[in-house]
């Protein structure tokens, strides 16, 4: 194993990977930090420019912006009270109060050093567990693996939804468009109206970049977005701070902790565990209590650790499943599959190397997050002023450009509109869109498994409750359909860590 | 915007009818002791006619409270709507013209058209920007990684 990871790291050292390392760095920073522009969005914009690269090259460009896009959501919090990302929601409680101060530079320099300090956690947890992961789901059969995907189709679709009803139909609707196309036992076409483009059923990924860019375009010319304030105080050089790594230790380890158990959970997403953390600090922190909220640090690095966390977390069951959590790891899993690589056990078997590669990358994008935003934290106080008169153009063209240059086809760029506009009434009407795009990724894989599965069993359907590991995946996926109950329980919970206090979202 | 709920379950209603309709016309299994082609998007049709009945009882018993109740979603009004349509519409036009003008012809005007729509009165920053952006966009995807871009068919 020793050879393979040096075999990696003299891979993911070459100088092109570390140049497409700091690219994505650097693009993942201005989108995050850009207020209306998601780290999804700027994951599918990238996509497209992957196709022609090796793929160690595409993830050192995209784990460069997974990393730096999660924590550059904390700078337009910190001095707009505008999160740059979700999970940058709660940074803005702590961060934009010290900012009123006039520690904003603090409050930065926090944010970027925890975020780092997350990152790291889940690297960590992300190379010691996802091997093991990987090693025992070798051993699972057509019944587990159906049963696996319809835990994670489920959990996707109900937990941290705020309408099950809602993203039950919407995961349904995905695995609805998923059956359009050859079927995948006997190749006969089906809901293909005789359309050649439909022959090999509906590419997920101009679906994935209708659904999560498209809407923002809309939103932006039809429904005009709102002026961005401008930050008219001092920020002043904060690259010195990088020796407060480790301060605050107890609270970036919890949080990081909490990052990575979230986010090894489908569906569970940022806000939940940023919230989680911050909601943990302020019972850790003893008298310190009632000062959260007013402008301190363990206020700012303890939802900062959780955010960066949760990008290793949410890379387990992706790598080592093949089931992704969230949009993001949708996007990296559509990345591999691109690059011909399909995601799950196998992975790890045949192409050791190139696992170990992600977990260089990762380490990487992380310290040039840490080294580039210290040292230019300036510079993204100019980009919260670009115009979106100008941005907003250029992503129109990227998409429509990118979702055609998959595979040379208008049919792609008209998927691409259809979902487009499907995406943007569900966002209108407050029907999630992760379940639809998930449900069209892992759709065909559970059709497969539970088709397999009952073959092998001679048409039985107990073969589903008779395999242990089977049944027990389906008993957690219908608990997870109880989740609201289990989220009251939670805020319950919450409620007892500050008596006297509220947790006010700005 | 209950409205718009009850709406939205019943056109779900009509779609999930509408597909077990098509999927009737898929043969029966061919295999033995499996499912054919038909059976899962059966159980999806039932799964989705289902859960756009409970949308809207849900809807109109009014149980659901707090921010996610329909009252209280923003919506779209209907010159929204007709906005929403026609800027998907101009997107498909210019896909329409770049497949057969190519992308180096069509995409200045469609850029320069989207500047005016967000707001962009300046007719320097227009041009450039325009013309900036298609050359930018053709350098990245043409030269720099080897995708082709559609080209003009009629010369």
């Amino acid at each position: 194993m020793l050879d393979v990871a040096i075999a990696a790291l003299l891979e993911v050292t070459k100088l092109h990977n570390l140049f497409a390392s700091v690219a994505g760095v650097v693009f993942g920073l201005f989108i995050g930090a850009t207020p209306g522009l998601t780290v999804s969005l700027g994951m599918v914009l990238l996509l497209p420019l992957t196709y022609t690269m090796p793929p160690v090259t595409a993830f050192c460009l995209l784990l460069g912006l997974f990393a730096s896009g999660m924590a550059g959501g904390s700078i337009s919090a910190i001095l707009l009270n505008i999160p740059g990302t979700p999970s940058a929601s709660a940074t803005a409680i702590d961060g934009h109060a010290m900012a009123k101060k006039g520690r904003a530079s603090e409050a930065i320099s926090t944010a970027i050093t925890s975020s780092f300090f997350g990152g790291m956690v889940s690297l960590i947890a992300l190379i010691l567990i996802a091997p093991s992961i990987a090693k025992a789901a070798l051993k699972f059969g057509a019944p587990e693996l159906a049963a696996l995907v319809f835990l994670g189709l489920t959990l996707i679709c109900s937990f941290g939804q705020k309408s099950l009803v809602k993203g039950l139909i919407s995961g349904v609707l995905g695995l609805v468009f998923m059956t359009v196309g050859l079927d995948p036992i006997v190749g006969m076409p089906r809901f293909t109206f005789k359309m050649i483009g439909l022959q090999s059923g509906i590419n997920f990924l101009p679906v994935m970049i209708g659904l999560f860019a498209i809407p923002q375009i809309i939103e932006g010319i039809i429904m005009k977005t709102d002026v961005i304030p401008k930050y008219e105080g001092r920020v002043e050089k904060v690259f010195y701070r990088i020796k407060e790594l480790l301060k605050y230790f107890k609270y970036k380890m919890l949080s990081a902790l909490i990052g990575i158990g979230i986010g090894a959970i489908p569906g569970a997403g940022g806000p939940i565990a940023v919230f989680l953390s911050y909601e943990n600090a302020k019972r850790i922190s003893g008298p310190k209590c009632k000062e959260f909220g007013t402008g301190i640090q363990e206020g700012v690095a303890a939802p900062e650790s959780a955010n960066n966390a949760m990008a290793g977390g949410a890379m387990i069951p992706m790598l080592t499943l093949g089931i992704p959590g969230d949009p993001i790891t949708a996007i990296l899993l559509g990345a591999l599959m691109i690059q011909g690589l399909t995601p799950g056990p196998l992975l790890f078997r045949n192409n050791a190397q190139f696992v170990y590669s992600i977990f260089w990358a990762f380490l990487f994008a992380n310290i040039f997050l840490l080294l580039v935003t210290l040292s230019t934290v300036k510079v993204w106080i100019r980009i919260l002023q670009v115009p979106k008169r100008i941005l907003l153009p250029i992503i129109a063209i990227f998409c429509i450009v990118g979702s055609y240059a998959l595979r040379n086809s208008f049919f792609d760029t008209g998927i691409m509109l259809f979902f487009g506009l499907i995406g943007f009434f569900m966002k209108k009407y407050d029907f999630p869109v992760v379940p639809l795009l998930l449900a069209i990724v892992l759709g065909p894989a559970f059709e497969q498994h539970v088709r397999m599965s009952l073959i092998i069993s001679d048409g039985d359907p107990s073969i589903f409750v008779t395999h242990p590991i089977s049944l027990v995946f389906i008993i957690i996926a219908f608990v997870s359909l109880f989740s609201p109950l289990i989220r009251k329980l939670i805020k319950r919970f919450r409620r007892q860590g500050c008596p006297d206090d509220e947790l006010e979202v700005k | 915007m209950r409205r718009a709920h009850i709406i939205i379950g019943i056109l779900l209603l009509s779609f999930a009818l509408f597909y077990a309709y098509l999927a009737w016309d898929l043969p029966d299994r061919n295999l033995p002791n499996t499912l054919g082609p038909d059976v899962m998007p059966y159980v999806f049709a039932v799964f989705l006619a289902l859960l756009a009945l409970i949308l809207i009882v849900q809807t109109v018993g009014g149980k659901e409270k707090g921010k996610t109740a329909p009252e209280n979603l923003p919506g779209i009004e209907p010159r929204q709507g007709v906005g929403v349509l026609l800027l998907i519409g101009l997107f498909a036009l210019y896909i329409g013209l770049m497949s057969y003008a190519g992308f180096l012809l069509v995409t200045p005007f469609i850029v320069a058209f989207l500047m005016y729509l967000t707001g962009s009165r300046k007719k320097g920053e227009i041009i450039i920007a325009s013309i900036g952006v298609t050359a930018f966009i053709y350098v990245l995807f043409h030269y720099l990684f080897q995708v082709p871009l559609p080209e003009m068919k009629f010369l």
